[in-house]
């Protein structure tokens, strides 16, 4: 089994809707989305609905009013400004759930327990199987979540014997884009023929050699800016990238997604075409 | 005012906004980069950088020969960032959240901290603006504390310009707690409907008035419209795609270079907001 993982660096430069088509080139496939904090893959999939599952990331701290001695203990070891005074309380949205709090109250008043803080589930898709998670919105540990979907996502590919296991990335190059790393075969870094595109392609391309995972370039919109794609397309060859090809800007891509399916699903288009070719040249690297 | 600029969904043109708000604002102005993992408001702004510094967090240093083996440090390590191995404890620095737990733990004070290279901050002058961004170094796992580091550089007087990281968790909301208002950019598509809903939802747990930009609207349909009359969330600008914008906006210059038509539009809407008449 072979895990295509799709990343950007920037956001928004067209990592979803490579993955959806990927995964219907790459039908019966396992397809997840790690991009846990703004997951749409689903959007584009439909994916049966089945009952999920519940994700507890991590704890969180709390003061019971009724025990505490507003000693300010809290307060000075909290070292991510979580704890408010006059009176003592926990932020719920800046607690990172370390605990230091907790364990240094002489007091005895605060509590430190573990939260529900998303969902996840598999579920049959047209394209086989799709595995997809929902962090609640302003809660934290999307890393640990994105490594959980992606061990089941594993298991499921490998139960089933299928070939590929296509996954979509978060944006950035924080801890969720890390926790989706571990195992990947090729990243498919998605960019856009910009100034920011090529700066945020660099800093991602500079992870993978960190990490020592193969990668492979594929333009969106290439044609906004000619100079700008010869570029990026000289630099990624330069750092040992693969190149999938340029995807022309095509206002058909927005209406297939508007019709909530993958690209290429409603025939064929200029975008549509180099998403195929780009699937192609990147299967034959794989299968060498 | 603390103006944030944040979208849930990335690339819907929160950089773009965010250098097009600060330039047509003008003199006395500040805009803090705090997309630190891919900041980019540099590239459009050109600032000429004033200083260049490292920014670090602590991570523990286990004095072997002080340690007696207790396990309080693997105890209580939230993120098993320390483990003991046959009587002998091992460090997962990148696991490490800087939390100082296990050096207060410690019952033979075994463990200091040293600090860890984790990102550089930059401030400087972009004309009459000023300008402040973090870089995250590449591998490390949580932009938070850097962003923090980023917000504090804020002048103390006149207005602050904030542009923010994508999605709705701990980078985000670090970016934007502490804002007067945030103006959220998304599209009219799908992928940017789902988003900016969790977007709204993060905004209002957090309690950050809040109003949206639309842009590129004539490229997709009218549910987000619809979805916000439903909600109650004020739309503020609709811009409309303009390959000319795209275009600049490949070759690293704002929008107000080919469309400076929008200086005075950016300018009513922040007067609006800070007026207090956007909600």
């Amino acid at each position: 089994m072979k895990q295509v993982l799709i990343l950007s660096g920037k956001g928004g430069t067209g990592k979803t809707t490579v993955a959806g088509a990927f995964a219907r080139l790459a039908a019966p496939c396992i397809t997840a989305d790690c991009d846990v904090d703004a997951a749409d893959l689903h959007i584009i999939l439909s994916p049966e609905p089945v009952e999920r599952k519940s994700f507890f990331g991590g704890k969180k701290a709390a003061i019971n009013p009724d025990k505490c001695t507003s000693c300010g203990r809290c307060l000075e070891v909290c070292r991510f400004d979580a704890v408010a005074s006059a009176p003592f309380r926990i932020s719920e949205t800046s607690c990172e759930g370390c605990g230091v709090c907790a364990w240094n109250c002489p007091a005895g008043a605060i509590s430190f327990k573990e939260v529900l803080s998303g969902a996840w589930a598999i579920s049959p898709c047209r394209f086989g199987t799709f595995a997809g998670a929902r962090l609640e919105p302003a809660e934290e540990n999307s890393g640990k979540l994105v490594a959980l979907l992606k061990t089941e996502a594993v298991k499921a590919a490998e139960a089933s014997g299928k070939e590929f296991l296509i996954l979509d990335g978060s944006p950035g190059i924080g801890c969720p884009v890390l926790a989706s790393l571990g195992g990947v075969d090729a990243v498919v870094a998605v960019a856009e023929p910009t100034v920011s595109g090529r700066h945020d392609f660099l800093r991602l391309a500079e992870l993978l050699r960190q990490q020592k995972i193969k990668g492979f370039l594929l333009v969106n919109k290439w044609d906004l800016n000619k100079e700008e794609t010869e570029t990026l397309e000289k630099v990624a060859t330069g750092l040992g990238f693969g190149l999938l090809g340029r995807i022309p800007f095509d206002t058909w891509v927005v209406k297939t997604l508007l019709d909530r399916k993958t690209l290429g699903e409603d025939g064929s288009s200029l975008a549509a075409d180099a998403v195929e070719r780009a699937w192609n040249i990147l299967r034959t690297e794989l299968e060498k | 005012m603390k103006l944030s600029i944040a979208s849930g969904k990335g690339g819907t043109g929160k950089t773009s906004l965010a250098t097009a708000m600060a330039r047509a604002l003008g003199p006395g102005v500040a805009l803090l980069d705090c997309d630190v993992e891919e900041p980019d408001c540099a590239l459009f702004l050109k600032p000429e950088i004033e200083s260049e510094t490292d920014f670090s967090v602590s991570v523990p240093v286990i004095d072997a020969a002080k340690c007696r083996a207790h396990g309080r440090c693997q105890q209580v390590c939230e993120y098993n960032a320390i483990k003991l191995f046959n009587g002998k404890p091992f460090l997962f620095e990148h696991m490490c959240h800087s939390c100082g737990g296990c050096v207060l733990s410690c019952p033979e004070h075994a463990i200091t901290e040293k600090p860890h290279a984790a990102g550089k901050i930059r401030r400087g002058r972009s004309g009459d603006l000023f300008f402040a961004d973090g870089l995250m170094n590449i591998g490390e796992p949580s932009p938070v504390r850097l962003i923090k580091a980023v917000k504090k550089l804020a002048p103390s007087c006149g207005d602050v310009i904030i542009d923010c990281p994508p999605g709705t968790s701990c980078p985000m909301i670090n970016a934007v707690t502490g804002s007067d208002f945030c103006l959220l950019v998304s599209e009219p598509t799908p992928f940017g409907l789902s988003d900016l809903k969790l977007a709204v939802e993060t905004l209002k747990k957090i309690k950050v008035p809040h109003a949206l930009v639309i842009n590129r609207y004539d490229l997709g349909d009218g549910a987000m419209e619809a979805w916000c009359a439903q909600k109650g969330v004020k739309i503020l600008l609709k811009i409309s795609f303009d390959r000319e914008i795209a275009v600049a906006y490949s070759r690293g210059k704002t929008m107000l270079e080919v469309r400076p038509e929008y200086a005075k539009t950016l300018k009513e809407i922040f007067t609006a907001i800070k007026a207090g008449a956007a909600v």
